[in-house]
C-alpha cells in the first residue's frame, strides 16, 4: 500500500486536471442518474406521502336531496370523522372563472379533523369567519393571488338560488357580494388541484353559515340544487365501507345515496403517476447505460495511460496487482469526488421534482434529500468506476503481455492498398489501431463511445417522437370521440338522444355517432366496478380503437378496457359475470378496447356492450350522452358550430344545445409532461458523446506524439498532420453513424413499444426524420469541430524535443 | 498463484559459494510472420558473485533475450535459470516481481524512466516497492543521487537531463534496493563517448565495491572494461574469456 500511496500522491500532483475532468464527467452523469432515480421515487410516493399527512377521507357520500340528517350519520359506529360540504355551483367570484369554485364546507370539521391540510403559505381559515378563504397552489400561481389578497364573492338571492340562475345583467346574481381575504395556500387529498385545472378557492365554513339563505337555501324539498354531501373517514378503513353502505341504506331507505371510494380514485391516480415515475426511472437507467459507455471509455483511457507508465516500474519489482491498484487509485479518488458532487447536483436538481401534474399533490415541494438513493448512489458510482478501472487495468496488463505485434485494422490496410493519401492512412490507423508500447491508445472505447453517442441520441429522439405522436393524436389513447353532450343523468333524460343523434348523423364532418348510456356494473366477490357504455353498430358506428379481438356484435358479449381486464383477471375469450340492476349476467369477452374518457372512467377502464345487452343488465342509466367522431379532415370548431346549428334546425326545443370536446385523459397530460425528458436525455447523451470523442482525440495526439513527430521528420506537412486528426475524427463519426443510426432507431422503437404497451397507448412505430437527417451532418461537423484543437496541437508539435525525450 | 519466497532470497543475501547466476541449456524461440526466430539455442553460463561480465555479439544474437531471461522479464522454452541460488524459470509474475526487488537491478539502453516525475521520485518509487518507508526511501535516493553526481537535479524531470545524466539516474534507480545482480542492456548505447565513459567508470566503481554486473554491449571498448567477456553468436555462447589470460569456457 505504501507504493500505491506514493504513486497516488504523484498522480494527484501531476494529473489533477485530468482527474478533475474525470470527476466532473462522473458528477455530470451521476447527477442525471441520481436525480432521475430520486425524482422517480418522489413522483411515485407523492400521493402516499400526501395521504400520510392529511388524514384523508376514505369515502365521499353524495345525496340528491337535502333531507339526509348528517348528525345521525356522524353517530354511526363505523364513522370516525365526518364533514359536510355543498355541491354548490350557484355562486361565483367576480373576475374569476366558474371552474375555480370549490365546494363550500358547511361545518368546522372540514380541513380540521378530516383532510387536515398541508399549509404552504399563511394559515388555515378561522371556521367562524365569514370573510376568509384558502386557495390551492395552482390557483395562487395562475391568478397571482396569495395570502392577503382579496376576492369578491357574488351570491344569489334566495329566489335566484331556488331557480339556479341570476336575474341581473347577463345572468349575474344580485345577492350579497362579500369581500373574502385569502389567508392561506394549502392542499389536502380531496381539496387538491387537478391535472390541467386552474386551481380552487375554498371559502371558510363561516361563509355558508352567515349566508345560509343564499347558499344552502331552505331545508325543504323546495331546495332543488344545493344538497349537502359529506366526506367520511371510517373506523377500520375501507373494509368498513360495506357496513357503512348497509347502515345508510337501512337508515335512509328512500334516499338516493352515491358512495365513492376516494382511495380507489387515489389508487387510479397512483397508477397514472407510476407512468411518469417509470419514465423517469427509464430516463435514469438510459443515462446510466450511456454513462457506463461514455464515462467508461474516459476511465479506460486514463487507466491505460497510467498502466503504460507503470510498466516502466515492472523491472524494478512491481507486481501486476500493484500495477493494477496503482493505475486504478487515481480514478477511484476521482470517482468518489464525482459521486459526492453527484449527490450535491441531485440535491440541487430535486427542486424541479415532482414533474408536471404530480407537483399538485406534492406535500413537500422544493429541494429534498433522498438518503437511500444518495447513499446507495455514492456506493454504486464508486464501485462502477473502480470496477471499470480494474477491468481496464486488467485489459492493459493482458495487452502488455501479448507479443508486441499490433492489431491491424482492415480499413487501414485497405486504405494502404488503394494508395490513400498519407493523412487518411495515418488517421485511419490512429482511429482504428491501438498502437503498441507506451504510445498505445485503446481505440475500442472511443469507437464504442461514438456509436453509443449516436445510438443514444437517436434512440432518445425516436422515443420522444413516439411520445409526441401519442400526445398530438388523442386516438392513440382511444379518444375517438371528438364532441359529446349529456342528454340525461340518473335515469332521467332532459333531451332526446335519438333526435340529437339523427340531427347530426348526416353532417359531412361527422364520421360516427353513438347514443350511449352508461351504467356501473360490479363483479361478485370483487370490489371492482365496471363502467359500461352502450355501442351502436351500423355504418356510422364510432371507430372504437381495439387493441385485441373485436367489438361485441351479439347479446351477452362485451369488449373490456385493459385495466378492467386486469382488475377482473380475465382475458379475451373468457367469460365474466357482471351484475347491473337486474342481477348477474354471464358475458363473453370479445376484445380489448380503449374507452372514451368519462366522468366515472378513464380511457383504459370500462367496457362496451350492445344496447340490448345493457337493457338486460340495467333498468336505468347513470349518464346518457351523444358521442360524435369526426372525419380526419374536419375542423373541430367548424364541426362544433355546424352541429349546434343542425340541432337547432332539427330539434327546435334544443336550440342552443351543443356538443363539446370531452376532457382529455389525465394520461395525455402526463405523457405531455414527459415529452421533454427524452430530449433532455438526448442532449445529455450528445454532450457526453462529444466529451468522449473530444477526449479520445486529444489523448491520441498526446500519446502518439512520437509517431506524428517521426512522420513530420519524414516530410509530412503541418496541413497533412491536421488531416490525420481530421480523418481520425471523421472516421469515428462515420462509424458512430453507421452502427448508431440503425441501432438507435431500433432501441428507440423498442423502448417506446414497451412503454406504449404498458401505458397503454396504441403503438405506431416512431421515426424522427428530422433528427435522422440532422444527425449525419451534425455528427460529422461536431467531430471535425472537436478535431480543430487537437489537430492544431498535432501540427505544432516540437518535433526535435519529442524525438529527443521519447 | 504466487509462490512463497524464502527469507534469504527476499532480503537479498547470498550464501557463500553460490553463483550469482547459473544458466543451463536455455532455449527461447519467438514466433514471427515469416519463420520462428530462435533467439537462444542452448545457452550455458555461470557468473560468480562479484564478477563484472560483458556479453557481446552481433545484433540478433540473443544478448538482450539472455538478459531478459535472467531478469525474469521473459520466459524460457527450455533449460533452467538460477539467480542467487533460486530458480527463476517457471515462476509466476508476482514471485518474479518480488524477487527482482531485492536481487536484480536493471539498466536499459533507453533509460525507461518515468518521464513525468522527478529524478528523486524515479528512485523513491522502486525503493518503496522494495519495502522502504517513504522517508527512508528519500534518504536512500538522495544518497544515490549524490553518489552519482545528480544531487542538484533531484527535483528535475528526466526530460531536462542529458543522456549521461539520465543513464546515471537509471543506474541509481537500479541500485536503490542494493540488488545482488546489476543487469545492464547496452547502457552506453544511447550516449555519446563522454557519457559512455562516465557510465563505464561508474560500473567499475560499483564492481570495485563487490557488485555483480552483467552488461550487454556492442562495443569492444566498453566490454574491455569488464573482467570477463562472453560472446554470443546465433543464440549460443561462442567464446568466454576472462581478463588477459583468457580461459575458454564454452
Amino acid at each position: 500500500m505504501r507504493f500505491v500511496r506514493a504513486w497516488l500522491r504523484l498522480e494527484l500532483d501531476r494529473r489533477w486536471r485530468s482527474l478533475g475532468v474525470l470527476a466532473l464527467l462522473v458528477a455530470l452523469a451521476g447527477t442525471v442518474v441520481l436525480a432521475g432515480v430520486a425524482g422517480a421515487r418522489r413522483e411515485a410516493s407523492a400521493i402516499s406521502r400526501l395521504q400520510a399527512k392529511v388524514k384523508p377521507a376514505q369515502i365521499s357520500v353524495y345525496t340528491n336531496s337535502s333531507t339526509v340528517d348528517w348528525d345521525r350519520v356522524r353517530k354511526f359506529p363505523e364513522v370516525e370523522a365526518l364533514s359536510t360540504f355543498l355541491l354548490d355551483y350557484t355562486y361565483s367570484f367576480v373576475g374569476l372563472p366558474e371552474d375555480v369554485i370549490g365546494f363550500p364546507p358547511t361545518d368546522a370539521e372540514t380541513l380540521t379533523s378530516i383532510e387536515t391540510p398541508v399549509v404552504f403559505d399563511g394559515r388555515m381559515w378561522d371556521p367562524s369567519r365569514a370573510d376568509e378563504a384558502i386557495v390551492t397552489p395552482v390557483f395562487a400561481a395562475r391568478y397571482d393571488k396569495g395570502v392577503g389578497d382579496t376576492v369578491v364573492m357574488s351570491l344569489p338571492t334566495p329566489q335566484e338560488l331556488r331557480f339556479g340562475g341570476g336575474s341581473g345583467p347577463n345572468g349575474a346574481f344580485t345577492g350579497p357580494r362579500p369581500k373574502i381575504t385569502i389567508v392561506g395556500v394549502v392542499t389536502s387529498a380531496f381539496f387538491s388541484d387537478e391535472p390541467g385545472g386552474p386551481g380552487f378557492i375554498q371559502v371558510s365554513p363561516g361563509v355558508a353559515a352567515k349566508y345560509a339563505a343564499n347558499m344552502i337555501g331552505p331545508d325543504s324539498s323546495a331546495n332543488l340544487f344545493n344538497y349537502e354531501s359529506a366526506l367520511v373517514r371510517l373506523r377500520g378503513g375501507e373494509s368498513a365501507i360495506p357496513a357503512f353502505q348497509a347502515r345508510m341504506k337501512a337508515t335512509f331507505p328512500h334516499e338516493k345515496v352515491e358512495i365513492n371510494d376516494n382511495l380507489d380514485q387515489f389508487r387510479e391516480a397512483q397508477q397514472n403517476i407510476r407512468f411518469l415515475a417509470r419514465c423517469l426511472l427509464a430516463f435514469a437507467i438510459a443515462a446510466l447505460i450511456a454513462a457506463l459507455f461514455l464515462v467508461g471509455q474516459a476511465v479506460a483511457r486514463y487507466v491505460s495511460a497510467a498502466s503504460a507508465e507503470l510498466r516502466v516500474l515492472r523491472p524494478t519489482g512491481m507486481t501486476p496487482q500493484q500495477s493494477s491498484i496503482a493505475a486504478v487509485a487515481g480514478v477511484a479518488i476521482a470517482g468518489l469526488a464525482g459521486a459526492l458532487l453527484s449527490v450535491v447536483g441531485a440535491y440541487l436538481a430535486s427542486t424541479i421534482f415532482p414533474l408536471g401534474n404530480i407537483a399538485i399533490v406534492e406535500p413537500d415541494p422544493g429541494r429534498q434529500t433522498d438518503p437511500t438513493v444518495f447513499l446507495a448512489g455514492i456506493a454504486v458510482i464508486v464501485v462502477l468506476v473502480v470496477l471499470g478501472a480494474l477491468a481496464s487495468a486488467a485489459f492493459a496488463l493482458r495487452a502488455a503481455r501479448r507479443d508486441a505485434a499490433t492489431r491491424r485494422s482492415a480499413v487501414a490496410r485497405t486504405a494502404a492498398r488503394v494508395g490513400a493519401p498519407v493523412p487518411v492512412l495515418v488517421g485511419a490507423r490512429f482511429a482504428l489501431e491501438p498502437g503498441v508500447g507506451s504510445s498505445a491508445v485503446p481505440v475500442r472505447p472511443a469507437l464504442t463511445g461514438a456509436v453509443a453517442g449516436v445510438l443514444g441520441v437517436l434512440a432518445a429522439f425516436t422515443f420522444s417522437n413516439g411520445v409526441s405522436d401519442s400526445v398530438d393524436h388523442p386516438e392513440r389513447f382511444g379518444q375517438i370521440v371528438a364532441l359529446e353532450g349529456f342528454v340525461g343523468a340518473d335515469g332521467e333524460d332532459f333531451l332526446s338522444a335519438a333526435k340529437i343523434a339523427d340531427a347530426v348523423r348526416d353532417l359531412p364532418s361527422v364520421s360516427g355517432v353513438n347514443d350511449s348510456r352508461q351504467g356501473i356494473a360490479t363483479k361478485a366477490g370483487s370490489r371492482a366496478t365496471v363502467v359500461l357504455y352502450t355501442y351502436d353498430t351500423g355504418s356510422d358506428a364510432l371507430p372504437v380503437v381495439m387493441l385485441d379481438g373485436r367489438l361485441p356484435n351479439a347479446p351477452n358479449e362485451i369488449a373490456l378496457a385493459p385495466n378492467t381486464l386486469d382488475q377482473l383477471h380475465v382475458s379475451v375469450g373468457d367469460h365474466v359475470e357482471l351484475t347491473g340492476d337486474t342481477g348477474p349476467r354471464q358475458l363473453l369477452v370479445t376484445g380489448r378496447s380503449l374507452m372514451p374518457n368519462g366522468p366515472r372512467n378513464g380511457y383504459a377502464d370500462g367496457g362496451w356492450v350492445l344496447p340490448e345487452t345493457y337493457d338486460s343488465m340495467f333498468r336505468s342509466f347513470r349518464f346518457h350522452l351523444v358521442q360524435v367522431s369526426l372525419t380526419p379532415s374536419a375542423d373541430l370548431d367548424q364541426a362544433s358550430h355546424a352541429i349546434t346549428a343542425a340541432i337547432a334546425a332539427k330539434v327546435p326545443h334544443a336550440a342552443g344545445y351543443g356538443l363539446r370536446p370531452p376532457d382529455r385523459p389525465s394520461e395525455v397530460y402526463e405523457m405531455d409532461d414527459v415529452r421533454w425528458l427524452p430530449v433532455v436525455l438526448g442532449g445529455f447523451l450528445g454532450l457526453l458523446a462529444l466529451a468522449a470523442v473530444g477526449h479520445s482525440l486529444a489523448t491520441a495526439v498526446r500519446r502518439r506524439a512520437r509517431e506524428v513527430a517521426v512522420l513530420r521528420v519524414l516530410g509530412m506537412t503541418r496541413g497533412q498532420t491536421r488531416g490525420v486528426v481530421v480523418t481520425q475524427a471523421s472516421l469515428l463519426a462515420i462509424i458512430g453513424l453507421l452502427f448508431g443510426v440503425p441501432l438507435g432507431l431500433a432501441l428507440g422503437r423498442t423502448v417506446w413499444r414497451t412503454v406504449a404497451h404498458s401505458t397503454p397507448v396504441v403503438y405506431v412505430p416512431p421515426t424522427d426524420v428530422l433528427a435522422m437527417v440532422l444527425l449525419v451532418p451534425g455528427a460529422l461537423i461536431a467531430a471535425n469541430l472537436l478535431a480543430v484543437w487537437p489537430a492544431r496541437r498535432a501540427a505544432r508539435l516540437r518535433v526535435a524535443e519529442i524525438l529527443r525525450t521519447e | 498463484m504466487t509462490e512463497s519466497i524464502s527469507a534469504a532470497v527476499a532480503t537479498g543475501t547470498l550464501a557463500e559459494g553460490t553463483p550469482a547466476v547459473r544458466v543451463r541449456g536455455v532455449r527461447r524461440t519467438f514466433t514471427a510472420e515469416l519463420a520462428p526466430v530462435r533467439a537462444l539455442r542452448g545457452v550455458d553460463l555461470e557468473v560468480s558473485a562479484g564478477e563484472f561480465v560483458a556479453v557481446m555479439g552481433p545484433s540478433g544474437c540473443g544478448k538482450s533475450t539472455l538478459l531478459n531471461v535472467v531478469a525474469g522479464l521473459d520466459r524460457v522454452d527450455d533449460g533452467t535459470v538460477e539467480v542467487a541460488g533460486e530458480r527463476v524459470d517457471g515462476r509466476d509474475e508476482n514471485w518474479l516481481a518480488k524477487f527482482r526487488r531485492h536481487h536484480i537491478g536493471i539498466v536499459f539502453q533507453f533509460f525507461n524512466l518515468l518521464d513525468g516525475v522527478s529524478a528523486m521520485d524515479n528512485i523513491v518509487l522502486p525503493a518503496i516497492l522494495g519495502g522502504m518507508r517513504r522517508r527512508q526511501a528519500e534518504a536512500r535516493a538522495r544518497e544515490l543521487l549524490d553518489l552519482l553526481g545528480l544531487g542538484d537535479r533531484a527535483q528535475q524531470v528526466p526530460a531536462v537531463l542529458s543522456g549521461g545524466q539520465r543513464q546515471r539516474l537509471a543506474i541509481a534507480r537500479a541500485l536503490v534496493n542494493s540488488p545482488t545482480l546489476l543487469l545492464a542492456d547496452e547502457p552506453t548505447g544511447a550516449l555519446d563517448s563522454a557519457g559512455g565513459i562516465e557510465v563505464l567508470e561508474l560500473f567499475r566503481r560499483l564492481h570495485g565495491g563487490g557488485q555483480t554486473i552483467i552488461m550487454v554491449t556492442h562495443s569492444q571498448d566498453v566490454a574491455a572494461g569488464a573482467d570477463r567477456q562472453i560472446v554470443l553468436h546465433d543464440g549460443q555462447v561462442a567464446s568466454d574469456t576472462s581478463g588477459a589470460g583468457a580461459e575458454r569456457r564454452g
